[in-house]
């Protein structure tokens, strides 16, 4: 399971909630969430719809048809790309609709694209050099044992000319079927593009300095999300999409991930029941937004329940109270005597409260 | 959350159900047949429905689907279904064939659309975006899906305007009217609510029913076990058989589809019926103030829904006159004009129900937004209102500084429960442990309050401010005008209305 | 003589000043805080005055109009009207030389200077006699829906502000305009730069703030999109402790005082996390810190000239009104009527010689986009003439380094929780690169 080169989705994951050490193995040994739950007798819910997944797989390749022309054409007119920008460079791999064998296959055409831009430079902008690579694929470091090397994978990396007109810039694109609806676009939906952006954009940046080409080639600090019309497979560029921050998180995020992965016992990450033995041993945090990511959440949040964990009535709650249970804070709330200055100090407040 | 509020959940943990807040019903219900319940569930990665259901007043509900969610005309056809049904309910006499005369229309009562939780409300949005506009197809379904695109657009924006009573999320009412001993995630589920609301024994009873309704899904999406397990072999065996000519397979799947689809919406039409008998008959009164913001409701739709519907009926439009933009205002001076609106609506909101719940009263004086004491004296003074020196009743409020204020000299109050009278706060001071206030009362509430009683004073409304501003807002015939209107992407002329300075010379000199 | 920083605010001053004169019909001034924007507002509306034009001056609040009439007269000699609602407050103690003026068919007609409220100049009608410039101070408070208003008042446009402060208000969900071209609930003069192709305005950045001295002026410039600098000069401002009783925990943190202008100070953050809503400790923290302060025996040096520092030298500041509640409450009675404690809404356009400030993310263990945003902590920064003390509890490096905010920004805005992230570490980072926090 470690050598599955799903770094991104790990990193994804492990940020969802960094401090539970249960997370933080699944995530760095690539254990499975929804298996460690079958284990203990839990209904995995997660997964994605198949329409979900087809129409996603869809909408990319209507826009990569035919030398991706509507997408370049959508990109000039919200000037993402220079009006007569042309070109793709596919290296989708079969199985996603493309003609190659496999992502290390791809990862060789990205690398000679890059060196191949860095050499021209804008001058050879669509002609030698396309305006749109199609899952542009690089590698990451991870980290000895557990957190293999990752692989990433870009929707659309964009090539245009830079600032000073001879260098070549790099511009990550993210393409989701997410509806576009003005300032009503669900932002957590925005959220996770522009996460998962910047999580390329900082690959992106590691990758060509690995291929020694930093000085010669520029990344923009903005990307471009591309989402669906309602419903049509027609796109809408969002062309101008701050990554710096995003950039930075992934940065800080993966220096963190590698640390708790350094931070895991070793064990055989292809020993399958060993990892969720581990996993099944671990400390847990439970937070109510665990319910939206994790198989088992409800496992969890019944542990906290039978615990007297104040989370269970929310993280507001749970601040409040801290380490008091809820039984011991309605005996407080009741005028129990408090012992102890927390004690004291949450009864008052409490008291408080409930008189305003 | 505030120290109250958890006090509150704690409340309802140790009591073992959901407890009532507040002490009045701040939604007015309107009458069956004024109501509509609807439902909608989609496609994972589709942006319309797959199907629909809705339930109007006391009839049997009305349940359709798509064999497929992503066909257009299936879809279509559908949707059409509904904007025949909607457009009549909110007034609209386009697809009814009623004469109307738009300056005049016959009164309609407040009609309402009740939701299951706010994801219904984003597909009434994806359905203004989708068919607004559109030209896809059969012009004349065209025409009622248009139609449809306007009605959802309408719904959508006054969706957004605090205090609206036309578009209700039930899980929203249930969340504002009770405490649930649980976090504000499992909150948004409608069926955990009620099955914490309605079943009956301990604690844990409870929450094992909320805990088995929570393995249903009541937004516009479907769990993914039931799409990849049940419904995705019927699609598929739909659109082979579509393709291989095989007829009854393509009935029995579109059934089989159908009866999945229907069912969903059909639960979810039942969780909102459940959630509308539950504050039927929940003792607490509704709110004096509910019935005024009703009033607004029933304005807005007459004036910006049913007045436009009417106007473009009369030519039988293809395309009416007004299509408000699904998305954004483009234009500036709309764009402030619905903004203000929207600004004085929420005043009107926050203050008109403040009058008649002591509850919310509480509240307000925890936040600071208005003050309860005592009327410590009475005396006159001149008044330090603009433009008039005449003695005046000046009263001496005195309240707890414990608590903090957000009430300061200038500030425009109210009495509980005189709502009409303006008082302003002249003075405000802290002395000690006390705040003390000197208010100039309205004229009409001279020698109303005797000393020594106690006073609550509640934020006066300043909606009145805003629905000027909005009006205002169109206006651009000022000298400032071509900065402050033009039209976003047009070079703006810079410098005063009137020729170019270079024509003015060349007529000057040709003079 | 004047120096290199007062020569260049002058530059700037005249570039203004000869833009009226040649009826630029829109200048944008972008002021950081105590760098004497109303100053220049003033200075337009004489000149102004003086070449017999009608001038309308916009203020965002009552007491900011106010103050611009007291100043004009005071600083000019010359007669100024204060236009005001007739339904509120009459405005009170101005001097001889303002007068009230309620309906516009009452404004006086030829060259006048007339001062009122955004509120005020966008409801009212105005008479035939229109005026022939809009100058508008504080002018990031103002909204775009606000700005339009003001069409009706003048051709001729000066907006002057700060774009660090906290922006206007929005109590209502702008969902719908987040994507317009120009969005009704955002600062105007931002919208006018952002569509500059359009708009073409003149726009002026003063280098220099008289306010703050120099290790402030380098850290409050981080939170800026254009560069300034102190022009506080080296002797001007100083702190001194003079004879005090006995020995406090809060000594240390007074004495940096004497060596530059901002210092942090923390306390530990309970095992359990900080408190929710209201942190008492933290408030009487704050409060014991004023109270030592007072008894130090403390020589203030502001521009050149020593005196004792009184109790109404100092002010408070906290996000939250029920912390400024649990401040006041913790102040030795006799001062505490004389110290102005509130939001930092509040303290927008006011200073104080010292401020204390609570730290806007004390007691956040998982700060939201609110919390994150910059313009509080820029505001709370940037009120003090002389000493910033900025208290907090001690998880906040910690919260703010492993902090990995969501950016949930509208489409093509700015991510304000990354950016906000980056500001609060550095702020405080720099604070404890340069040794200056105390942990009690």
């Amino acid at each position: 399971m470690a050598t599955r080169k799903d770094t991104r989705l790990r990193f994804e994951q492990w940020v969802k909630n960094p401090t539970c050490e249960a997370n933080v193995i699944s995530a760095v040994a690539g254990v499975r969430m929804d298996k460690v739950a079958i284990s203990e007798g839990i209904k995995p819910t997660f997964g994605q719809s198949p329409f979900a997944i087809t129409r996603g797989n869809s909408f990319e390749r209507a826009l990569l048809d035919k030398q991706a022309d509507s997408l370049i054409e959508a990109l000039c007119r919200k000037d993402a790309l220079p009006s007569g920008a042309s070109g793709l460079a596919d290296y989708r791999i079969r199985m996603n609709g493309g003609s190659l064998k496999s992502l290390e296959v791809a990862l060789v055409k990205t690398r000679e694209l890059l060196e191949a831009a860095a050499a021209t430079g804008a001058e050879g902008l669509y002609g030698e050099l396309p305006a749109v690579v199609a899952s542009a694929t690089m590698e990451i470091p991870g980290q000895p044992v557990m957190l293999p090397d990752g692989l990433l994978v870009i929707d659309a990396l964009l090539l245009r000319p830079a600032e000073d007109g001879k260098l070549v810039e790099l511009v990550i694109g993210e393409i989701k079927t997410y509806p576009y609806r003005g300032g009503y676009t669900d932002s957590a939906q925005l959220a996770t593009a522009r996460g998962q952006a910047g999580v390329y954009r900082h690959a992106l940046k590691l990758f060509i300095s690995e291929l020694g080409l930093s000085d010669r080639l520029v990344i923009s600090p903005f990307g471009v999300i591309v989402l669906s019309l309602s419903g049509q497979n027609q796109p809408v560029i969002l062309p101008n999409e701050d990554l710096r921050f995003q950039d930075k998180r992934a940065e800080r995020g993966f220096v963190r991930l590698r640390d708790a992965a350094a931070g895991v016992t070793p064990f055989d990450p292809a020993d399958e029941e060993k990892g969720i033995e581990k996993v099944l041993a671990a400390d847990t945090e439970y937070k109510p937004a665990c319910i939206s990511f994790c198989d088992r959440a409800a496992g969890c949040r019944l542990a906290a329940f039978k615990a007297g964990d104040a989370v269970v009535l929310g993280e507001d709650v749970k601040r409040l109270l801290g380490d008091v249970t809820i039984d011991r804070a309605v005996e407080l709330l009741g005028g129990a005597a408090p012992s102890g200055p927390r004690e004291t100090e949450l009864a008052a407040r409490l008291t408080e409260g409930a008189a305003a | 959350m505030k120290s109250r509020d958890v006090a509150e959940r704690l409340r309802a943990y140790a009591e073992g159900r959901p407890l009532p807040s507040g002490a009045t019903i701040t939604v007015p219900i309107a009458e069956p047949e004024d109501r509509i319940v609807l439902s909608f569930v989609r496609m994972g990665g589709e942006s319309l429905p797959w199907g629909i259901g809705y339930q109007l007043g006391e009839d049997p509900p009305v349940l359709l689907s798509a064999p497929d969610g992503r066909q257009r005309d299936p879809v279509g056809d559908m949707c059409a279904e509904l904007s025949k049904v909607l457009c009549g309910f909110l007034g609209s006499p386009l697809l009814t064939g009623e004469a109307v005369d738009p300056d005049n229309p016959p009164p309609l009562p407040l009609r309402q659309i009740w939701v299951p939780n706010r994801s219904h409300i984003e597909m009434i949005h994806l359905l203004n975006l989708r068919y607004s506009r559109t030209q896809y197809g059969d012009p004349a379904r065209s025409l009622i899906l248009r139609a449809l695109g306007r009605a959802s657009g309408f719904l959508f924006r006054e969706s957004e305007r605090e205090g609206q009573a036309t578009v209700i999320d039930a899980s929203a009412v249930l969340r504002d009217h009770f405490v649930f001993p649980a976090d504000d995630m499992r909150q948004q589920h409608l069926g955990f609510l009620l099955a914490m609301m309605n079943t009956d024994g301990s604690f844990d009873e409870r929450m094992q029913a909320a805990e088995a309704a929570e393995e249903f899904s009541v937004s516009h999406t479907l769990t993914p076990e039931l799409e990849r397990d049940e419904l995705s072999p019927l699609v598929e065996a739909f659109n082979k058989a579509e393709g291989d000519g095989g007829a009854e397979v393509q009935a029995a799947a579109s059934a089989a589809v159908g009866e999945i689809i229907d069912a969903e919406n059909r639960r979810r039409i039942d969780l909102v019926n459940e959630s509308i008998a539950l504050l039927m008959k929940d003792a607490r009164q509704e709110n004096k103030g509910a019935a005024e913001l009703a009033e607004d409701s029933i304005r807005e739709r007459d004036c910006y829904y049913r007045w436009q519907e009417t106007t473009g009926a009369l030519d039988g439009d293809v395309l009416p006159h007004l299509t408000t933009s699904a998305l954004t205002d483009g234009v500036p001076a709309s764009a402030s004009k619905r903004y203000y609106r929207m600004l004085a609506a929420s005043d009107k909101a926050s203050v008109c129900l403040l009058h008649d719940d002591p509850e919310l009263q509480k509240v307000a004086v925890a936040e600071g937004d208005a003050i309860k004491g005592t009327l410590a004296a009475v005396s006159r003074a001149p008044s330090l209102k603009s433009d008039s020196d005449t003695e005046v009743e000046v009263w001496r409020v005195e309240a707890s500084a414990s608590l903090p204020s957000r009430i300061r000299e200038g500030a425009k109050l109210c009495l509980a429960g005189s709502p009409d009278h303006d008082c302003i706060v002249t003075e405000v001071a802290v002395d000690g442990e006390t705040r003390v206030l000197s208010i100039e009362p309205d004229k009409k509430l001279a020698g109303s309050l005797q000393v020594e009683a106690d006073v609550l004073l509640l934020p006066a409304s300043v909606a009145f401010f805003g629905i000027k501003k909005g009006k205002e807002a169109k206006n651009s015939d000022g000298p400032g005008a071509w900065l402050t209107h033009a039209q976003p992407g047009r070079p703006r002329r810079r410098g005063l209305n009137g020729p170019d300075v270079l024509e003015r010379v060349e007529e000057l000199r040709g003079s | 003589m004047k120096s290199d920083v007062e020569l260049r605010i002058d530059e700037v001053r005249r570039a203004l000043l000869e833009a009226v004169l040649s009826n630029e019909p829109l200048t944008i001034v972008k002021a950081p805080p105590g760098s004497g924007k109303t100053r220049l507002t003033l200075d337009a509306a004489a000149l102004l005055l003086d070449e017999k034009a009608r001038v309308a001056i916009v203020a965002q609040t009552n007491s900011q109009a106010d103050d611009i009439c007291r100043r004009f007269v005071e600083d000019f000699g010359a007669n100024v009207v204060r236009f005001h609602s007739g339904t509120g407050l009459r405005p009170s103690g101005l001097p001889d030389g303002v007068q009230l003026v309620s309906k516009s068919a009452w404004l006086p007609t030829g060259p006048i200077v007339a001062v009122g409220t955004s509120a005020k100049w966008g409801l009212t009608g105005i008479p035939a006699a229109r005026f022939d410039w809009l100058l508008v101070d504080e002018a990031w408070q103002l909204s775009y829906a606000d700005f339009m208003l003001m069409q009706k008042v003048a051709p001729r446009f000066v907006m002057v502000g700060d774009p660090g402060q906290i922006l206007p208000v929005v109590s209502i969900d702008a969902s719908r305009w987040e994507v317009a071209d120009t969005p009704p609930h955002r600062p105007a003069p931002q919208i006018l730069i952002e569509q500059h192709e359009q708009t073409q305005p003149r726009v002026l950045e003063l280098p220099a703030t008289w306010r703050l001295p120099p290790d402030s002026a380098l850290v409050v410039n981080e939170f800026y999109d254009f560069k300034f600098e102190s022009a506080v000069g080296p002797g001007e401002r100083s702190f001194s402790i003079g004879q005090r009783e006995g020995k406090s925990e809060y000594d240390p943190v007074i004495e940096m005082l004497e060596s530059g202008s901002m210092v942090g100070v923390t306390l530990p953050t309970p095992e359990g996390g900080p408190p929710l809503e209201e942190d008492r400790e933290v408030a009487v923290a704050a409060a014991e810190l004023v109270r030592r302060i007072l008894s130090s025996d403390v020589t203030l040096r502001i521009d050149g000239e020593d005196r004792a520092l009184e109790a109404a030298d100092i002010g408070m500041v906290a996000t939250h009104r029920v912390m400024n509640t649990r401040m006041r409450e913790a102040l030795p009675p006799p001062v505490a009527s004389e110290i102005m404690v509130d939001t930092t809404e509040r303290w927008q356009g006011l200073q104080r010689p010292i401020m204390i400030a609570i730290h806007p993310v004390s007691g956040v263990t998982d700060p939201g986009v609110f919390d994150l945003e910059t313009q509080r902590l820029c505001v709370m920064a940037s009120r003090h003439q002389i000493g910033l003390i900025i208290v907090t509890r001690d998880h906040l490096p910690r919260t703010l380094h492993e902090l990995t905010p969501s950016a949930t920004q509208h489409p093509g805005r700015p991510d304000a929780s990354g950016d906000g992230r980056e500001k609060h570490e550095q702020f405080w980072g720099d604070l404890e690169r340069a040794g200056r926090v105390v942990a009690l």
